[in-house]
């Protein structure tokens, strides 16, 4: 009835057929003591329900029953494969809370910081490398490489010591720079246009 | 144990045969053992350099094969008694060499020498990653010019990921002209240094005796004194720990220019 599966993109609880919503959980109780420090709390699983659709509103109460070993369901995905990737993208959009990565090194050329979230970086970004974060950019160096922020947030920020990239984009918005900025400054958007003002100025 | 150092610089010409020699020369000339080995297979220049052309018998690639020891491949230097060569193969191509054979080759010769200085083919393929594969320790030789300072940049790059640290990459600035740097028509020291963010070694002057000695098969630590021989010594002595300051190498760039400007004076009499 209850099984839990290892899959390249995580664990998920595989729910098969069942008739009584407090058997299940019964099950689900037995199955999690079994295993027990094998989670630590915190962690996130995945749920597959099989006919989810007829089950749909015992599925909170699941996830509830999970909460209770410190687990966090972080998707539910169905038979279909096509239909998990839009519910894995849907559930993307919703994750409003933005986590924040520090990194502290310089970033060269030929090398690409990935973050989904805001990102702090403490060190160069030399000539040719790539710098992309879903959030605001934080820059505590000089920046000489391609900045894109805002991959998911059209407002948020590019601030940096200095600024001699040849790109920079914040959402869809892009912007090949000619100007070397030596001082600190901000980068936004707004209506479809990159602006770049002095750090000062944006204090006033 | 050895130290392994691997001389790479991404871009091409920018002088790592001739340094990767003379450095050899120059520690084998305090007394250290040293091996250099040349990891550029199909296009070997270590042995010309070093005049040690006409004295191979094995080569790496018979090593690889295992038709002889590491130990028994080694040319020794013709004056230096303490400089081993282990001599690249012209007609083996460098997709014959892997990592694990270059790593297997150094444990093997690690125990028996000081240093082990690897002579890295241009660019950053196979050939880069068999030089980069055995090494504790890379200098990355480059020239004032923005190609040259973003190729090694990108190379720093690729040894970050090979799990370098940022310590263990050091960075050799050949080439320099003193004269143009102080008028500010060529990049200083300083901003080499800036650009790429990365210890110094040691900065190497420009020097017409360089092509003359390469061409004669004899580094040019072993027939001169003077030049940027004292640059060699600097760089060598700071490798076995000595503290001494970037600034030496200037100095003697700039006496020796005044020194050959008054040598060239005599000579046009």
């Amino acid at each position: 009835m209850v099984d839990l599966r290892m899959y390249k993109s995580g664990i998920v609880l595989y729910i098969e057929k069942y008739e009584k919503l407090e058997d299940l959980l019964k099950e689900i109780d037995e199955k999690f003591k079994s295993v027990d420090h094998f989670f630590q709390s915190g962690d996130k699983i995945m749920l597959k329900v099989e006919n989810y659709r007829e089950k749909i509103s015992d599925i909170p109460k699941i996830i509830e029953k999970l909460e209770t070993f410190g687990l966090k369901v972080s998707n539910i995905l169905t038979e279909n494969y096509e239909e998990n990737q839009t519910v894995l993208k849907i559930k993307e959009k919703d994750e409003n809370v933005m986590e924040t990565l520090v990194v502290m090194k310089n970033v060269r050329s030929g090398q690409k910081i990935n973050h989904s979230g805001h990102l702090i970086l403490i060190g160069n970004v030399h000539a040719g490398s790539e710098v992309i974060a879903g959030g605001t950019v934080v820059i505590f160096g000089e920046c000489f490489g391609i900045v894109r922020a805002g991959m998911k947030d059209d407002n948020s920020y590019i601030l940096s010591l200095s600024l001699n990239s040849s790109l920079v984009q914040i959402g869809e918005t892009k912007q090949i720079l000619n100007k070397n900025f030596d001082n600190p400054v901000v980068v936004y958007a707004k209506n479809g246009k990159i602006y770049i003002e002095n750090f000062k100025d944006k204090e006033d | 144990m050895g130290k392994v150092f691997v001389v790479t610089s991404g871009k091409g010409g920018v002088g790592k045969t001739t340094v990767s020699a003379n450095l050899g020369c120059t520690l084998a000339k305090y007394g250290e053992k040293v091996c250099v080995i040349d990891a550029d297979v199909g296009l070997k220049n270590l042995d010309v350099v070093l005049g040690l052309e006409n004295r191979i018998i094995y080569t790496l690639i018979d090593v690889i094969k295992g038709n002889v020891s590491p130990n028994e491949a080694l040319v020794r230097h013709k004056l230096l008694k303490s400089l081993y060569l282990l001599p690249a193969s012209q007609i083996a191509t460098k997709e014959m060499v892997s990592p694990e054979d270059m790593i297997n080759i150094v444990n093997d010769l690690k125990p028996n020498f000081d240093y082990i200085i690897i002579d890295s083919p241009a660019g950053i393929e196979r050939g880069f990653r068999n030089a980069v594969a055995p090494s504790d320790q890379a200098l990355i030789v480059t020239t004032p010019e923005l190609p040259a300072i973003s190729d090694a940049d990108r190379v720093i790059g690729l040894l970050e990921n090979f799990g370098f640290e940022e310590d263990n990459i050091l960075l050799i600035l050949n080439k320099y002209k003193f004269h143009m740097a102080k008028k500010g028509e060529m990049l200083t020291e300083e901003d080499v240094k800036r650009a790429l963010a990365i210890k110094l070694l040691g900065v190497i002057p420009e020097s017409d005796e360089v092509i003359i000695s390469t061409n004669k098969g004899l580094p040019l630590v072993l027939e001169n004194e003077n030049g940027i021989v004292k640059s060699f010594e600097n760089i060598a002595r700071r490798i076995k720990g000595e503290d001494i300051p970037i600034e030496q190498d200037l100095l003697s760039v700039n006496k020796n220019n005044l020194f050959g400007k008054f040598v060239s004076l005599f000579k046009k009499r």
